[in-house]
């Protein structure tokens, strides 16, 4: 990489914490946020345990002083929240900051599509919502309210999609189409993501068990995460705090089949090699991975291989899904945060709910907070269409 | 531009027949007389394993060959990026999915139409189809959603030294809920019948739909099939109207250019009387010999549909042609050579974008 990619800014919101520093006590106290589902109305609300945000649409937007009249969908509510609180630590005037803000999201504003889809056609009042339906509507409705008026843009690309915003912002810096970049994605339960992940049977009755023998199955969740990026000499111009560097990215498609990853792990193979290679490391440098993790039979047994087939030796590895569940869209960005409070921190955080070896693996995933050496870490992220996303954040030194 | 990029092939699909390299791009348009522009090619066998293609969304369909034409248009077996746009995604199977989980009250639910109703589906079809493993993303933002894919090529493209081919795509389907909605909110016109070729007569709410996919190899590396080069790309996610001519400004000065060495525009009209009137400002800003081109008559409106301006463009770069059935101005003069072409597109007032293609 030419020029080095500083963070200046992290913000979150999820099922363990309103903020970064929320999030980051709940790792610590290894506490997690899955449980059962209250807001989101679904008639599998009881059966499937998930990482919901504990606050009404109503709470979150008067928290965030959004007018009643504005259309937020729960997505955008979450949006606002996390960017605002890394727009705020990387000290970012709007709207004369030249900033393009890269969103990843996978619904968008499917809450509002299944609340009004069978009245459309009768209620006026719900002509409204109809916009909604794509997800560019939810980002430009964060975008409006901070006061983003350029480059705006989304990526959906399934549950890699808060990843690679992170690498397309990062992409913008190096080739100095904007001064900060605010990339990450979000996320809310919804019926249809819900129904979705059921009628492909991969949904666990419990709380999910990345990496597990015994696993049956994710947790989804919710949360929106967002990070500042800038170049390294911008910042230091600035004399403000650089939280982690992204040091390396990586993209590749599994190309095996829509939903199921290969068996040899192919994509993330080549995701989490790519991303090493353009950080300028070895595999050994790696000090810890932050696995996409999902708990479901076949994710976590392709990514082991595939994490096995790039490191010689296995550096801590664990999944957080356990604690946030699986954010769909908003997972690349919210996992990122945690990859920058394992550096800032050095930690390295528990892949909670393990108890048994998986018998095709050699390794085992972290079953403690615990204090480590942590230089580099690299962050996974696995999605439908085969999209495989690797991210490498460095420690400032 | 962060470095010289190309188009080094083109491959379209909608309710306009693709344009074959050999053949110009000015002669027949099919004639719609509905608001709704259905795609009019038919010959997917010639492209899809009839086996493969019964699970097919149409988006899926429309993108597959697009893809393959424009790989083939370029001679370029395997891309060496994957990159789609689509405002909507796959919104029939979207659609399908959401319907029967709420007639059939969350039970009972078959994963297929979930499976394949994500954004990126086509994306990942292509890589499976053509079993790559490269670089692969998806943009979703509206009418900027194929001008970030373009976008993102042209970053991707900076820090490569080696040819480098990328598949840049647009797609978008027309599904019947969503045509229901949209006439429901103005988005589609209101009238039974709309004569396409008198789109911009109607002065009327709404605009025709269409749908389709737009592929282009885009390059670093200048060749004997190269269209084209893409000078410059800049996106605007809200823009009021008096700030337009500014940007304009400011977007040609920061390539050196004035507005007379613009020698064609290339408009996202779509005859929305509502929000035609970008267009309008903007035409403003050009002497009236200049030739000014709209082409959402043609094809419709749809989130990608600034794709087909871009093959059109090309096609005109190429063969110094001007399709008299796109111009807008009666005053134009034909130009002594076509070097450059400014597009503008926006959809109601959002995901404004501007490129420029110059002549290779």
């Amino acid at each position: 990489m030419s020029e080095r990619i500083a963070v200046t800014g992290i913000g979150t919101i999820s099922a363990i914490g309103n903020s970064v520093a929320e999030n980051f006590e709940a790792l610590q106290k290894s506490t997690s946020g899955i449980g059962k589902i209250c807001y989101l109305e679904s008639v599998h609300s009881d059966k499937f345990p998930s990482g919901e945000i504990k606050l009404s649409n109503k709470f979150l937007a008067e928290k965030s002083a959004i007018p009643r009249d504005k259309l937020f969908t729960r997505a955008a509510l979450l949006g606002f929240h996390a960017a605002k609180e890394a727009l705020t630590q990387a000290d970012i005037n709007l709207p004369n900051a030249n900033l393009a803000f890269i969103n990843g999201t996978s619904v968008g504003g499917m809450d509002f599509t299944e609340q009004h889809f069978q009245d459309f056609q009768e209620k006026a009042a719900s002509i409204k919502f109809i916009e909604a339906q794509h997800p560019g509507f939810t980002t430009n409705t964060i975008a409006d309210f901070l006061q983003i008026n350029d480059l705006v843009s989304t990526v959906s690309t399934a549950c890699s999609s808060g990843a690679n915003a992170i690498l397309t912002g990062a992409k913008l810096i190096q080739a100095n189409k904007a001064d900060y970049a605010l990339v990450g994605g979000t996320d809310c339960l919804s019926k249809f993501t819900l129904n979705g992940f059921n009628s492909l049977k991969i949904l666990s009755e419990r709380k999910c068990q990345a990496f597990d023998e015994n696993r049956s199955g994710l947790n989804l969740g919710e949360a929106a995460a967002y990070l500042v990026l800038e170049s390294e000499t911008q910042a230091k111009k600035s004399g403000k705090k650089i939280l982690a560097y992204l040091s390396g990215f990586g993209n590749a498609n599994d190309a095996h089949h829509q939903t199921a990853s290969s068996e040899t792990g192919e994509g993330s193979f080549l995701a989490m090699k790519k991303a090493i290679n353009s950080a300028e490391l070895s595999p050994k440098k790696i000090d810890y991975i932050n696995a996409h993790g999902t708990a479901t039979l076949n994710n976590d047994l392709s990514e082991g291989i595939a994490i096995e087939r790039v490191f010689n030796e296995i550096p801590p590895v664990s999944s957080t899904k356990a604690f946030t569940g699986h954010t769909l869209a908003a997972a690349g960005a919210l996992e990122a945060v945690f990859s920058i409070l394992s550096l800032q921190h050095q930690v390295v955080f528990t892949n909670l709910n393990f108890q048994h070896k998986m018998k095709e693996l050699q390794f085992l995933p972290e079953q403690k907070f615990q204090q480590r050496k942590i230089e580099h870490v690299l962050s996974n992220s696995f999605g439908f269409g085969g999209n495989c996303s690797s991210l490498v954040f460095s420690k400032n030194i | 531009m962060s470095q010289e990029i190309y188009i080094n092939g083109i491959g379209f699909v909608g309710a306009q027949a693709i344009f074959p390299r050999e053949k110009t791009i000015c002669s027949s348009f099919n004639t719609f007389s509905t608001p709704i522009l259905d795609c009019q090619f038919s010959e997917y066998q010639k492209y899809i394993q009839k086996g493969a293609m019964r699970r097919m969304s149409s988006s899926v369909k429309m993108g597959s060959v697009a893809a393959k034409k424009a790989l083939s248009d370029a001679k370029i077996e395997l891309p060496d990026a994957i990159i789609t746009g689509t405002g909507m995604g796959c919104k029939e199977d979207s659609d399908i999915f959401l319907a029967n989980l709420l007639a059939q009250k969350e039970e009972l639910l078959t994963p297929t139409k979930f499976i394949q109703s994500t954004h990126n589906t086509v994306g990942g079809q292509i890589a499976l189809q053509l079993q790559t493993k490269v670089y692969n993303s998806t943009f979703v933002q509206g009418a900027a959603s194929f001008e970030s894919a373009i976008l993102d090529a042209d970053l991707s493209l900076f820090s490569e030294n080696d040819e480098q081919n990328f598949l840049v795509g647009g797609i978008d389907e027309i599904s019947k809920t969503t045509i229901d909605l949209h006439r429901l909110n103005g988005q589609i016109k209101k009238e039974a019948e709309v004569l396409n070729e008198n789109l911009l007569a109607y002065k009327t709410s709404g605009s025709i739909a269409g749908e389709g996919a737009s592929f282009f190899v885009i390059s670093n590396q200048k060749n004997e099939q190269t269209y084209c080069k893409i000078k410059a790309i800049k996106i605007f996610n809200s823009l009021a109207e008096e700030k337009l001519a500014k940007k304009l400004k400011d977007f040609l000065k920061v390539n050196n250019l004035a507005e007379q060495e613009i020698d064609l525009l290339i408009l996202g009209k779509n005859g929305d009387v509502n929000f035609d009137f970008y267009y309008d400002d903007l035409q403003r800003n050009f002497p009236e010999e200049t030739p000014q081109l709209y082409y959402k008559h043609l094809i419709g409106e749809f989130y990608t549909a600034s794709g087909f301006a871009n093959a059109l463009g090309a096609h005109i770069l190429k063969e110094q042609q001007i399709p008299k059935k796109c111009v807008l101005n009666s005053t134009y003069k034909n130009p002594k050579s076509i070097n450059r072409i400014l597009l503008y597109n926006q959809y109601q007032g959002r995901d404004h974008s501007f490129i420029i293609l110059e002549k290779c």
